[in-house]
């Protein structure tokens, strides 16, 4: 059985470092744009999300369980250039099909021996 | 059985039985196909006896040829050819040996031996021409030995490719279209792509020739997703192509960049694992991908497939310090698990997450992305974990054995201590931190969880005074500053409940001053103002409380309860009037509101003295607690009954709310909305629980068991059968003695509680 995953703050529609200040805001924006008795099942949910950030222990908890993203890299990012050429090593490679060198059954060349 | 088991059965059999000769041994080894432990029998006989020096001979070269290792074959070979330098087998098998080992010099002196002493010796014409030519491209090969027309014609187009001539003309085997298409690759990369498509069979160095250069043509002509497949697959078999590995990184940093579904990566193989390693600027771009990938399906509920991701993506970054912490991907790989119940897994991610904590005297000032009150919920759920596994102890023996490796870690210690608490090894728990504050009497953390264990112990007074110490050496600490208060809060209570109402009130000041913003403090203030009969300032203080309250319907419950304490409507209606012109109660708020009445207003039945002296009076069992009939807090609960229902009168998910609530307190007046709830959504299995568990309640089990048995025979129809599970549970639980028990002890008694575990009670 799996879970699914839920982001208080993506219901709210606020970034996960907004203020408390933003997050009662975008609440009440919410809720007056779903008041519970055109959107029953939304407005529970909105109230759910909301509660789940409303005091800093409660948010703290909930935070660690939100997916955590992948820092991006500053890192500078050139990608190398293609090299369309045609290597050497790569016909001798071919060519050596011409050739025993990547045979590997030998038997005709096997001789018994007797003692 | 096959004919080479049958051998080896034989030369069992041959010599079953008898003390072999060391040239026996020799034999059977041989026979067997154990060429190296020939030798070693063989090589210490006398050699001048010749079939035992044939044998020796055929020993070396044998194993030559099942050596995978090219300088193992030509030691071999050197070795056979010392004892027989003429033959002609292993000459030819030195030629080549040397050949795959690049000494192209010594291949070359190996082939012209050979054909000195056998010119028509199949292959070795060949051989030399191609060892030549790789040794000087502009080599003469027509005048070698053994350079028949065969061998010239078969190497034209090779060494036309090499020395940027002319294709002379070929007959088109498979061979001769891939050295066309590779001469047309920059000319006619149209025609090159289409002569690579060749499906003739080839030896398998020149097919993964042949599927590199697909590669390049189809970027040539700008099908990346082609190429993308093509190089991907070769370097899945990790071949060792000039180009390839470049062309690659080159060609996924591309495709990477433009932010597309690339269904080739997910799950990524180990290989581009490890190209994404050794390549950082690949490897970032790819990290980021797995990650917007995983999180992506994560949402979706696939979480096995995230899993895959983000492994893939902590491997690429555990393979080098350049890409950083893998602190969020074991974060999301522990969330992972949990998600699909994997406890034991979660548990070791979560112990993974942290281990990657930055150390506390780390001089390096790593961004903290976790607060200390994070670390500790980590850590908790380490334990949670292997609780939810079934292996409580696991933590204790987990945390017991690291700290034998590092002593000194008092993080490592503080983990320790937390699993022995929820182990239930309190006393070894607090010797545990005794020992942590002998290595370091100001140890944050140490500190804290003393104090938690005082207040466990009931002992306030020093767990307090302990706090408000703490908190003057760390006044920045706010886990700290709202852990006082929260202490202050119980002990308040545990004072007011006591009597003690002086001590009361100076805690709940104390925490007032402290987090002014809690609504908590003025609630409970203004409850000791009620019963001091203080009413202005309760009324006070309840506004406050309102006010820090900042509408959050628990708040207008919390209030109201204090209104009815104080036995005052008037109040009390002002204060759902407010309610409802600041956040419109919905039925569940109505409902809760009518509950807080009928709980607070609720009054216990004289005990049965007959029964107390276990003498039937005849008045039948006590029932549970009643409202007395016609109070004017009657009438303001019915009211709000009345209000929760009007919102949607016809929604039976309005009657099932409503018998919801109204069952942890008023089991009898709950039967009529779950009656209401099943006449309306007569199809709604969950309609069926309420009305069961009222007439559960209501003493008519036969009629409640008959119910249940609707709810879920209306569930499995409606393809549910883990609602139609539990609502059998729930039958099989009405008639058990224990809820007849808590029957007994009448509502609020934690009845509700024996149907899960859990403290949510979410039939509904």
């Amino acid at each position: 059985m799996t879970k699914a995953y839920e982001d208080p703050y993506a219901l709210l529609g606020v970034p996960t470092t907004a203020s408390a200040a933003e997050i009662k805001r975008a609440y009440f924006e919410k809720v007056r744009a779903n008041p519970p008795e055109r959107a029953p099942e939304l407005f529970k949910q909105i109230r759910a999300a909301y509660e789940r950030l409303n005091e800093p222990k409660k948010r703290a908890a909930t935070d660690m369980l939100l997916l955590k993203p992948w820092p991006k890299s500053e890192r500078k990012r050139r990608p190398p250039k293609f090299d369309l050429s045609v290597h050497p090593e790569d016909v001798l490679a071919a060519a050596r099909a011409l050739t025993d060198l990547e045979r590997t059954d030998w038997h005709e060349h096997y001789r018994k021996v007797e003692l | 059985m096959s004919n080479k088991k049958q051998k080896h059965k034989n030369a069992g059999l041959a010599y079953k039985g008898q003390a072999l000769t060391p040239r026996q041994r020799g034999l059977k080894s041989f026979e067997s196909g154990n060429f190296a432990a020939a030798i070693a029998v063989w090589s210490t006989q006398d050699t001048r006896d010749e079939k035992l020096k044939n044998g020796l001979a055929e020993a070396y070269f044998r194993n030559a040829l099942v050596s995978k290792n090219p300088a193992d074959q030509v030691a071999n070979l050197r070795l056979a050819l010392k004892l027989y330098p003429l033959e002609a087998r292993y000459e030819y098998h030195l030629g080549l040996a040397l050949h795959r080992s690049n000494d192209l010099t010594g291949a070359i002196e190996s082939y012209r031996k050979l054909l000195q002493q056998r010119p028509n010796w199949a292959g070795v014409g060949m051989a030399l021409a191609l060892a030549s030519l790789e040794q000087d491209p502009q080599s003469k090969l027509e005048e070698l030995p053994g350079s028949t027309p065969v061998v010239l014609a078969a190497l034209a187009p090779v060494q036309a490719i090499l020395n940027k001539t002319a294709l002379p003309p070929v007959n088109g085997t498979p061979l001769e279209k891939l050295f066309q298409a590779i001469q047309l690759l920059s000319t006619n990369p149209e025609k090159a792509h289409e002569l690579l498509q060749d499906k003739a069979k080839l030896p398998l160095a020149a097919a993964r020739v042949q599927q590199y250069y697909r590669g390049v043509t189809a970027l040539k002509l700008g099908n990346n997703s082609e190429a993308l497949q093509l190089w991907l697959s070769l370097n899945e078999q990790e071949v060792k192509q000039p180009g390839l590995r470049a062309n690659l990184v080159a060609l996924l940093m591309e495709e990477l960049a433009k932010g597309q579904e690339l269904q080739a990566l997910v799950p990524p193989s180990s290989q581009l694992v490890e190209l994404a390693a050794v390549n950082p600027v690949l490897g970032d771009r790819l990290l980021e991908y797995l990650d917007r990938k995983a999180q992506a399906v994560a949402t979706t509920g696939n979480w096995q497939l995230a899993t895959a991701l983000w492994q893939a993506a902590r491997r690429i970054t555990s393979s080098s310090p350049t890409f950083g912490s893998p602190r969020s991907f074991t974060h999301n790989l522990a969330l992972a698990a949990e998600a699909q119940e994997k406890w034991l897994l979660a548990a070791q991610e979560w112990r993974a997450l942290l281990r990657t904590r930055p150390r506390s005297n780390a001089k390096t000032e790593a961004p903290a992305d976790y607060s200390e009150e994070q670390w500790a919920w980590a850590r908790k759920k380490v334990i949670d974990c292997y609780k939810l596994a079934g292996e409580p102890g696991e933590a204790v023996s987990v945390f017991r054995q690291a700290i034998k490796a590092s002593p000194d870690d008092l993080d490592l210690r503080i983990q320790f201590i937390e699993a022995l608490l929820a182990n239930d090894q309190p006393q070894a728990a607090f010797n545990e931190l005794q020992r942590i504050l002998v290595l370091n009497p100001d140890h944050y953390e140490a500190q804290l969880m003393l104090a938690n264990l005082q207040v466990q112990e009931g002992q306030w007074l020093v767990a307090l005074q302990r706090l408000r110490t703490l908190r003057e050496k760390y006044p920045e600490k706010e886990e700290l500053r709202q852990q006082l208060a929260a202490i202050l809060l119980k002990f308040g209570q545990v004072q007011q409940e006591m009597g003690y109402l002086e001590g009361a009130q100076n805690a709940f000041e104390e925490g007032q001053k402290l987090t002014p913003e809690d609504f908590n403090f003025p609630l409970w203030l203004a409850r000791l103002a009620i019963d001091q009969k203080k009413y202005q300032s309760a009324t006070d203080l309840l506004e406050t409380t309102l006010k820090l309250g900042q509408k959050q319907p628990a708040v207008y419950l919390l209030v109201l309860d204090c209104w009815i304490a104080a036995d005052n409507l008037a109040k009390a209606r002002e204060l759902i009037a407010r309610c409802e012109a600041d956040i419109r109660p919905d039925t569940e708020l109505y409902a809760q509101l009518a509950m807080v009445i009928l709980k607070r207003k609720a009054v216990k039945p004289e005990p049965d003295i007959f029964e107390m002296l276990g003498i039937s009076s005849g008045r039948g069992k006590a029932k549970a607690p009643t409202l007395p009939p016609e109070t004017v807090w009657n009438g303001l609960a019915e009211e709000l009954l009345q209000k929760a229902s009007q919102l949607k009168p016809e929604d039976p998910q309005t009657y099932i709310s409503i018998s919801a609530i109204l069952l942890t307190v008023r089991p009898d007046m709950a039967l009529p909305y779950a009656r209401e709830a099943v006449r309306l959504g007569p199809k709604n299995p969950r309609s069926y629980i309420s009305l069961g568990l009222a007439l559960a309640l209501d003493d008519q089990t036969q009629e409640a068991k008959k119910t249940l048995k609707q709810g879920a025979t209306l569930a499995r129809q409606q393809n549910d059968p883990a609602l139609a599970r539990e609502i059998d549970e729930i039958r099989q639980e009405i008639d058990s003695p224990l809820f007849g028990m808590l029957k007994d002890m009448g509502p609020m008694s934690g009845l509700l509680d024996i149907f899960d575990e859990e403290e949510e009670f979410d039939f509904f």
